[in-house]
């Protein structure tokens, strides 16, 4: 049953009736997984047992190919993955970066996935702030592929945009990037072609920029880096992705097997009242991270591109797709911790909220005492001086008009009715964030040749790629993003934007009073959010939702920067 | 994002009334409660513009507003009658099962009374 509707949110009561006459086809999801041999290669995706399979949809598979990497090969024929290494670089330093398959074994599965000189994730890179890195990037995948460096705001024809600022690179080709780091903090780098497959196949890796001012952070025992990613896998192993679209083009393709670090084991052992500092880097396709450190202390740092103006204390840490966050952490009691996401998720069939938590890693303290004793750095919270100097410039600014307004939509079209009918009737509540994909056969379901995310220029009415902004090298440009609440079905967006920084300056109204600057900010459903973004670096660059299938399915533009670079 | 370390929003709830006269005695108050009713909160006394605002970490909740003898910060629980309520939006999500393509479900099966 595959109607064709472009969901104008009408003719609901003729809906209904076609809901009646299709619900005799209910079945138990348990039932549809044992179905072999779904068409074109498609496995059905997994599921709370405890909801039951929509009527209609039972047997229904996308409407692109299945896509798994180097299908047909034997795994046994690609070398086994190995964990990261740190390179450490200095200006002018060279990089080899091969892109290849490599063999994991995760949950006891043997998977085929992507790296970066065959590591998971890619090479940990640390570079002094205003470094100038050469990285040479050859492709031995079968996909085309780029390297983009995320947050880093470099040389506009190096930021790795396929079709914008460079060719992709195909099989067997090389790229050379020159990665210029003005900004100390926790980036990272990442394909910018299908990333809702080579992202999650394990395409990622950190680029740790240090400030030649010792004392930019206070005091830490260690520093460790937390990668949260997730990956969807039923008994086989891993899903497959959509070869020609991106399947989980609604709300993203959510995991459902945690991992730290491509790690879904991952462990560390400290000493009592270590304090221990995390650069925490979201790399999931669609998954935001509630992310809590059981009885610990926890102090907020630095984000995006630089430091807050004052550390503060948190009980968890927020992180969407593509933020990342710094926190110096306290280990006081002997024993484990887990560092763990902790949400309340939804059960749409049930209507109900309920508590989950998922462990990202375990923290053993041992109850030999850390050296030095730092309790007392830690337990003082820093004002960075240097850091609201540095805004004041940008502060009469902070609360004037917009000049820009995007809404943030989408538009569907050929999705099976059983889909249609079910948003259509489910409207009366959504939720600011989805935590979790809480109508997985649904979701799975919608492809990107089916769904249109978009970001709409109010003034305009522009969409997308037809949305048309021209900046000068200095400009200070007000945009405000609505996540609009009476779409066909609203999600949340993490919205990057590529060579520049910015600062949130406010959301639904209330200021914000403690200011970072951000490349990634996300914006809940029924919210508006107000950025202040800092045009400093010429060339054309993208805004975009950083949910790789929002990505893949519209939800981007770019705009031009004219001048001479000035970054401050 | 105001979200608690549970993964709970917290809210802020704006309590408004429109076109009533402040009562001649007693307090009107807002208190905040469970789908359940299981746990409450009070929110304040209402102003004398019949205003009050407060903040709520529970993901689904009930607003009450009662008529209270008199003004006490230190009351656990309403005592007075119920004037008004609402519900928060989210309070809107309920089961799939019996309605629109679940209708022919059994709610019995799934644990609801019928």
């Amino acid at each position: 049953m595959t109607p064709s509707t472009s969901v104008p949110m009408t003719r609901v009561a003729e809906a209904w009736l076609a809901v009646l006459m299709i619900t005799a086809l209910a079945s138990p999801l348990h039932a549809q997984s044992e179905m072999l041999g779904m068409a074109g290669g498609w496995r059905i995706v997994p599921m709370d047992p405890n909801m039951i399979m929509l009527p209609g949809l039972a047997g229904v598979v996308p409407v692109v190919g299945a896509f798994t990497p180097a299908t047909g090969i034997d795994p046994a024929s690609f070398p086994e993955a190995e964990p990261f290494q740190v390179v450490e670089m200095t200006d002018g330093d060279t990089l080899d970066i091969q892109v290849s398959i490599v063999r994991r074994n995760l949950n006891g599965h043997e998977v085929v996935m992507f790296g970066y000189n065959g590591q998971y994730p890619g090479p940990l890179i640390r570079a002094p702030q205003n470094a100038t890195l050469v990285v040479r990037v050859r492709n031995d995948i079968e996909l085309p592929t780029t390297i983009h460096w995320h947050g880093v705001r470099l040389d506009n024809q190096f930021d790795g945009v396929p079709e914008v600022t460079q060719e992709a690179i195909q099989r067997g080709e090389s790229f050379v990037y020159e990665v210029h780091v003005p900004d100390a903090g926790m980036f990272w780098y990442h394909p910018h072609v299908r990333e809702d497959v080579q992202q999650d196949l394990g395409l990622f890796g950190n680029l740790l920029v240090t400030s030649p001012n010792p004392d930019y952070y206070g005091p830490a025992h260690r520093e460790e880096i937390l990668i949260l990613d997730d990956i969807l896998m039923d008994e086989q192993g891993a899903l497959p992705w959509g070869a020609s679209s991106p399947t989980h083009a609604l709300m993203g393709r959510f995991g459902n097997v945690m991992m730290v670090n491509g790690d879904t084991d991952h462990r560390l052992s400290v000493k009592q009242g270590e304090v221990v500092r995390f650069y925490l880097t979201n790399v999931a396709n669609s998954r935001t991270f509630n992310v809590t450190f059981g009885e610990a202390r926890v102090k907020l740092i630095a984000s995006d591109v630089g430091r807050f103006e004052r550390e503060d204390w948190v009980g968890s840490v927020v992180i969407a797709p593509a933020e990342r966050y710094v926190v110096d952490v306290r280990f006081e009691e002997p024993g484990n911790t887990v560092i763990a996401n902790t949400i309340q998720a939804i059960n749409h069939f049930r209507g109900e909220f309920y508590p989950r938590v998922d462990t990202l890693s375990i923290v053993t303290v041992s109850d030999e005492p850390a050296n030095p004793e730092i309790s007392n750095s830690f337990g003082t919270l820093r004002a960075y001086d240097e850091v609201a100097a540095e805004l004041e410039p940008y502060r009469p600014h902070l609360n004037r008009e917009p000049d820009y307004e995007l809404e943030a939509t989408l538009r569907v079209q050929d999705l099976p009715l059983p889909i249609v009918l079910s948003l259509e009737a489910d409207t009366l509540f959504f939720p600011p964030m989805e935590w979790n994909d809480a109508m997985p056969v649904m979701n799975w379901l919608s492809t990107g040749d089916q769904v249109t995310w978009i970001l709409k220029d109010q003034e305009t009415g522009a969409e997308n790629g037809d949305i048309d902004w021209n900046f000068q090298v200095g400009d200070l440009v007000k945009i405000r993003v609505f996540n609009s609440p009476d779409s066909f079905h609203p999600m949340n967006h993490p919205i990057h934007i590529h060579g520049q920084r910015f600062l949130v300056t406010s959301m639904d109204g209330a200021e914000n009073q403690n200011l970072v600057w951000k490349d990634t900010a996300i914006v809940p459903v029924g919210s508006s959010m107000d950025l202040l973004v800092e045009m400093s670096n010429p060339g054309e660059w993208m805004l975009h939702c950083h949910i790789a299938e929002h990505l893949n399915a519209g939800m981007m533009f770019s705009f031009t920067v004219e001048g001479q670079r000035t970054l401050h | 994002m105001a979200i608690t370390p549970d993964g709970s929003y917290e809210y802020l709830v704006h309590v408004s009334l429109e076109r009533m006269k402040t009562p001649p005695e007693g307090q009107l108050v807002a208190w905040v409660t469970t789908t359940e009713i299981d746990r409450v909160e009070r929110i304040g006394s209402l102003d004398e513009n019949l205003k009050a605002s407060g903040r709520v970490t529970w993901n689904k909740f009930l607003v009450v507003i009662t008529l209270e003898p008199d003004n006490n910060p230190e009351q656990l629980m309403w005592s007075g009658p119920i004037v008004f309520r609402g519900m928060s939006r989210s309070g809107m999500m309920h089961t799939m099962v019996g309605h629109g393509a679940l209708q022919q479900e059994n709610c019995t099966a799934y644990g609801y009374v019928n």
